[in-house]
């Protein structure tokens, strides 16, 4: 074999990208070429383990001594084909002239954060650990929560350019395989050029990928996963993403936190009415609002009514307009907060509370009453986080039904989404369950929670192998 | 973006929600609110003008003013008309605002309006599906605008509702049940009798609830009540004075005193007081003793005697001793152990069955059922009853042919 | 054509719960006194004793057909022309109710809260939300149902219990006649009837053995919530009912402020909208049905247009007020609920002396 052309067929393939690195050392009459991207390998490994041995031999040099004397662990033959996909995953590939084989040692490495506590949910008592965007690690924190033998991991590949690796994780025994099935299925039939993120994949796995609503679990933390595939679920790890996805999904589950598991379970249930309160809240709260004022005041006490029509006398906008500027006033503010660097963020909360609190209400722009309404409403959309984004929609498709329709739009709508989210059904599992249709065991941790011990089930809103959580 | 645009064709309700958009959204940008368009009124009073021909009717208006502080500020709009409904759209116009009733907790009447049939009054407002049957009913003697003008004063300046003022009349101290459904089923009841409360204004008083009010000098129609010149002293005095209607017509006015005898009897109805004078026993020398009733307990029970009823009413009250007035001192008694002596027992009892005798006797004088005697003897005993009432030359006069029975019960706690 | 997954037991009984409930706690209760004074309460007893029979005699005619539709075993019993009369009754006795609980629903919220909306805006309101459920099939409708159910009956209970606590009459017994009092259940008769709803949806039905008692207890209770309102609502408004037309409403609207919270009568309206769209939805999906089995299975679209159309037309003529709603019940329905109470019961019991030639499908 000739090392050196071999090198420079490589080098060619990957277009003399400037990290492609190709070393030759000569032993006696025999080459050794080193071929490795110095960008995701560990070049401390390298010249210890791999390139000190080979230097430093003296005696014959074949294929054989090679692998005997390198001093790494995930070491393996392979083909002539494999050779660009293997340099491009961080292996060293290694060419001796008077062999035909060659040798592939992983030595993949990059800087990676640590796991610490992701900060879309944290807890107050708990684990704080998150995924990281390496799928080694996050497969690390998932093994480490199953010394058991039924935990599997199956990995595909998902994007013709990226070539994303995809891991489905599951505990063989309890969940239904053919779920499994399908989700793979379903990868395989993706066709994209490339996955930067796990969330690229939520729409395309769910089966109205058109829908408003969120149809795949989502979450950072290795805790919930782990508690999710006890109950029969599938883990999806996507690589470079410090999300992995949950299959099948209900809307419970995002209902559900993670602190509820760590507390006393009726303090859990309380909080769970106060979230959907605060959904109901962040729906349908400006809608009604402007509902009472265009179409029903005299469904107003008269003491709200007195604080209404004394606060929005002087308000030179009509109602609807009000609303929907104070509602574009914060959704901007919000926008803001995000992207500004964060040492910029007291000078923008200063500008919020200033315009909105204070200045606007105080030069009659806009009434307080419309800033209560708004606010509630646009700080009730984080009682659960995760559906933040569609409740927001929503609140402004609630907020035109209400001031075009009055109270009865408002109903109306509120049964079509209702009646809407009750026609999905991903993987099997009811959108809506256990509510709709009612199942009662799965109630035992739907809005009420009961003690752990008392749940001696898993769901039954979706099909699993076994359902008996002590059983096996 | 072709398969996005199928996909939305599935969903044919984004169409609709365009269409309402374009249809209904776009128009409520530029809609004001409701509350703007409405004069929202909290109390009506209604006089007869003319020969009682024509109606003025007076909305106590809510008006909305622009500050902060959100204080509650009414003006007083009057009109004329020939019915209910012509007076308030000629009030809708003077004050540039459709009149919203669905707020109205007071409707005052003119005792004027009350000697002739009130019903012409009624109707709109039995009609009315935005008007709550229990706003309370008031009737006055001077004008229900004048009523209103103080009313105002007192709404704006004051956190005291006239409104709650009758509220509290009907729950605590009278019992005079005084909402438009209540007068209506009375109205429409077999007795055709109600009651309501009589509310005096006066001018000089300080015992009742006094604001200054204008002298109630600018009058027509249209004037919103923002009265200047000079200031008198006005009060609503609330004596618990009730007017007994029959047939939606003032019968008598009977005083708060007679309204006591006469709850005596009423179910349902548990405070008020018993006062005895000049009693004397082991204890007391000629002491005035209040008594407070704690609880009530009635029964009633009707024989048919030769055709005649008997009404028989138990009567059971547990009383406690609130208040001493004696010649000496008595205040180191033990008043936690106080036990109603056989001798007060005594007089509270011949104290209570003269003050039930007595309302008894207004019922009978003025043949106005207003307890509805009538369908407790109806329900005992229909056959027996209705022969009782045919035999009777005049059927309202039913009361002074029946006979009351009243055994009592005290005791102490 | 709609492929309609079918209802669990407690999804159908929901349905029925819905039908046997919600028109009969706004308008009814007025006018049954207007006719019968105190002693109207009996009325629906008498008339839910016949109901309960109907829904016996669908459990009878389900248990000796487990997997039949009715139109086929309409078809197979008496032949095709009897079945399509049949389903065009149920067609036309269904659609008539429709357009009169519509009606119903338009007065009561055009007199109390929606002062300025025109009547295009009520059928924009609805239309398209029943059109959507019936589309979506039985089981959205059910599921969906299902969701509201729990907070629809705490509302109710709350009204009548609410009620209960205020009423404030004493009202005179004994003083209908027996004639008026026959002549107002017949008046009212078309505003009963509904259970007949599940013949039409026979095989759509899952029910197994043991799950009779649910449908029976469900709709058991729905009679006993009506006729509580009902009685709470003569009982408060002894000799006023006249300016009462909404018992359910008004049961509430009597209490009027709690403290802060204001008026609470609003939440009985919450009740009503909800009860209505679904009832409307029940009944459009009745009629897209009948229409499959009178004209062949052609498309759905033309039943659901056809619906929509005859609906939007007939409201248009009738939506001035209440009296021509009142009128059109107790006249037109009248007449149809002959087909309710008499011609299903006779076509069932004859079905039932028949044999049973139905395959066992295991």
């Amino acid at each position: 074999m000739k090392v050196e052309k071999e090198i420079e067929k490589i080098k060619e393939k990957l277009h003399n990208s400037i990290d492609v690195t190709g070393r030759i050392v000569k032993k006696n009459d025999v080459l050794v070429g080193f071929v490795y991207l110095k960008s995701i390998t560990d070049n401390l490994i390298f010249s210890q383990a791999i390139f000190e041995p080979v230097s430093k031999w003296k005696g014959e040099f074949s294929f054989e001594t090679l692998c005997q004397i390198v001093e790494a662990n995930d070491v393996a033959e392979i083909e002539q084909n494999e050779v660009i996909e293997k340099v491009l995953k961080g292996s060293v590939v290694v060419f001796v002239s008077n062999s035909n084989k060659i040798l592939a040692i992983d030595i993949q490495k990059y800087n990676m954060r640590t796991p610490t506590e992701p900060p879309t949910s944290p807890v107050i008592m708990g684990p704080r650990e998150g995924f990281t965007e390496d799928m080694k690690t996050n497969m690390t924190l998932l093994r480490r929560r199953f010394y058991s033998s039924q935990l599997v991991f199956e990995q595909t590949e998902v994007g013709s350019t990226t070539k994303t690796q995809v891991i489905l994780a599951y505990l063989d025994g309890i969940v239904d395989m053919k779920i499994v099935k399908q989700i793979k299925k379903k990868l395989q039939s993706i066709k994209i050029d490339g996955v930067v993120d796990s969330y690229y994949l939520l729409s395309l796995l769910s089966n109205r990928p058109n829908s408003l609503f969120k149809q795949i679990g989502n979450t950072e933390k290795p805790d919930i996963v782990a508690a999710k595939m006890l109950e029969g679920r599938v883990a999806v790890i996507v690589d470079n993403s410090p999300i992995v996805l949950t299959i099948p999904f209900v809307f419970l589950e995002d209902l559900q936190n993670s602190n509820d598991y760590y507390t006393n379970y009726i303090y859990s249930g309380f909080l769970r009415v106060i979230r959907l309160i605060g959904l109901l809240i962040a729906i349908i709260g400006p809608g009604s609002y402007i509902a009472l004022q265009l179409f029903h005041y005299n469904i107003l006490p008269i003491k709200y009514l007195i604080t209404i029509a004394d606060a929005t006398q002087q308000v030179p906008f009509t109602p609807f307009i009000e609303i929907l500027f104070i509602s574009l006033l914060f959704q901007i503010l919000y926008e803001v907060s995000l992207r500004l660097p964060s040492y910029l963020g007291l000078a923008t909360s200063i500008v919020g509370a200033l315009i909105l609190g204070d200045t606007g209400v105080k030069a009659g722009l806009i009434s307080p009453p419309s800033v209560i309404v708004v606010a509630i409403a646009k700080i009730a959309l984080y009682t659960i986080p995760e559906q933040s984004a569609q409740i927001n929609v929503l609140q402004f498709v609630f907020l035109i039904i209400g001031a075009s329709l009055g109270l009865l739009g408002l109903i109306g709508g509120m049964i079509y989404f209702l009646a809407y989210a009750n026609s999905i059904e991903n993987y099997g599992a009811p959108y809506l369950a256990p509510f709709s249709p009612f199942i009662l065991g799965d109630n035992k941790d739907g809005i009420i929670k009961v003690p752990l011990s008392d749940m001696e089930k898993r769901p039954k809103s979706f099909k699993t192998k076994n359902k008996d959580r002590n059983d096996g | 973006m072709k398969n996005y645009l199928k996909g939305l064709c599935k969903t044919p309700m984004v169409f609709v929600f365009i269409f309402i958009v374009c249809v209904y959204g776009f128009g409520a940008l530029g809609e004001t609110a409701e509350i703007n368009r409405y004069a929202i009124v909290s109390a009506i009073g209604i006089d007869s003008v003319g020969n009682g021909e024509n109606l003025e009717v007076s909305f106590l208006t809510f008006i909305p003013i622009a500050e902060q502080t959100f204080t509650e500020t009414y003006k007083v709009i009057s009109a004329q008309g020939q019915s209910i409904s012509e007076a308030m759209d000629y009030a809708g116009l003077h004050i540039g605002r459709q009149i919203g009733l669905s707020h109205v907790k007071l409707v005052v009447f003119n005792e004027q309006l009350l000697e002739n049939d009130i019903t012409r009054c009624l109707d709109y407002l039995s009609r009315s599906k935005h008007m709550s049957s229990s706003t309370k009913m008031v009737v006055t003697d001077a004008s229900a605008k004048d009523f209103l003008k103080v009313a105002e004063q007192l709404d704006s300046g004051s956190s005291v509702k006239v409104s709650e003022l009758v509220t509290y009349n009907s729950e605590y101290i009278y019992a005079t049940d005084s909402s438009l459904e209540l007068f209506f089923k009375g109205l429409f009841g077999p007795t055709r009798s109600s009651v309501v409360p009589y509310l005096v204004l006066e001018e000089g008083m300080d015992n009742g609830i006094t604001v200054s009010a204008g002298g109630g000098k600018d009058s027509g129609s249209g004037g919103s009540g923002a009265s200047g010149g000079e200031s008198s002293q006005k009060a609503i005095i609330n004596n618990g004075d009730t007017i007994i209607c029959k047939d939606a017509k003032k019968v008598a006015k009977i005083s708060g005193k007679d309204v006591k005898n006469i709850n005596f009897m009423k179910k349902g109805f548990n405070s008020g007081a018993i006062e005895l004078e000049n009693f004397s026993d082991e204890h007391f020398d000629e002491a005035n003793l209040t008594f407070e009733i704690k609880d009530k307990k009635i029964k009633n029970k009707v024989l048919y005697k030769n055709g005649v009823p008997i009404f028989q009413i138990d009567l059971t009250l547990s009383l406690s001793l609130t208040e001493i007035d004696n010649k000496e001192s008595m205040i180191e008694e033990n008043i936690e152990f106080f036990v109603i002596t056989p001798q007060a027992l005594q007089a509270l009892e011949k104290k209570v069955r003269q003050s039930v005798a007595d309302g008894i006797a207004i019922m009978r004088e003025y043949k106005t059922d207003i307890l509805d005697f009538y369908t407790i003897m109806h329900n005992t005993n229909k056959k027996e009853f209705d022969k009782f009432i045919n035999s009777l030359e005049d059927k309202d006069d039913y009361l002074n042919h029946v006979v009351f029975m009243l055994s009592i019960n005290l005791g102490a706690k | 054509m709609v492929r309609d997954k079918n209802l669990n037991v407690w999804q159908a009984s929901i349905l029925l719960f819905i039908l046997l409930f919600a028109n009969k706690i706004l308008v009814l209760p007025s006018l049954l006194y207007e006719g019968a004074n105190v002693e109207a309460f009996f009325i629906p007893v008498l008339l839910f004793v016949l109901e309960m029979g109907l829904i016996f005699l669908y459990y009878k005619i389900k248990t000796k057909f487990p997997s039949q539709s009715f139109a086929e075993i309409l078809r197979a019993r008496f032949g095709k022309i009897i079945a399509k009369i049949v389903f065009a009754f149920f067609m036309l006795f269904f659609f008539s109710k429709a357009v009169l609980l519509y009606n119903v629903t338009y007065v009561f919220f055009k007199d109390l809260i929606y002062k300025e909306a025109d009547s295009f805006m009520f059928l924009l309101c609805f239309l398209p939300i029943i059109n959507h459920l019936a589309f979506s099939g039985l089981r959205v409708m059910g599921r969906t149902a299902q969701l509201f159910f729990p907070v629809v009956v705490i509302i109710t209970l709350f009204c009548i219990v609410v009620g209960i606590f205020d009423i404030n009459s004493n009202p005179l017994f004994f003083e209908t006649t027996a004639s008026a009092w026959f002549l107002t259940v017949i008046k009212h008769t078309a505003s009963f009837g509904d259970a007949i709803f599940l013949f039409v949806f026979m095989d759509k039905i899952d029910i197994k053995k043991g799950q009779w008692k649910i449908l029976f207890s469900l709709s058991g209770v729905a009679m006993v919530l009506v006729v509580a309102v009902i009685v709470v609502f003569i009982f408060s408004y002894t000799y006023t009912a006249f300016m009462h037309p909404y018992a359910i409403f008004e049961i509430m609207a009597y209490v009027k402020e709690y403290g802060g919270l204001g008026r609470i009568d609003i939440i009985s309206m919450i009740v009503i909208v909800i009860f209505t769209y679904f009832h409307l939805a029940i009944y459009l999906k009745i009629f897209m049905s009948s229409f499959g089995v009178l004209f062949g299975r052609i498309s759905d679209i033309y039943g659901v247009l056809s619906f929509n159309f005859l609906f939007v037309l007939i409201v248009w003529l009738l939506i001035s007020n209440i009296e021509s709603a009142v009128f059109f019940g107790e006249r037109i329905a009248t007449y149809l609920s002959i087909f309710s109470f008499i011609i299903i019961p006779f076509v069932n019991l004859v079905l039932l002396t028949f044999k049973s030639n139905e395959r066992r499908r295991e």
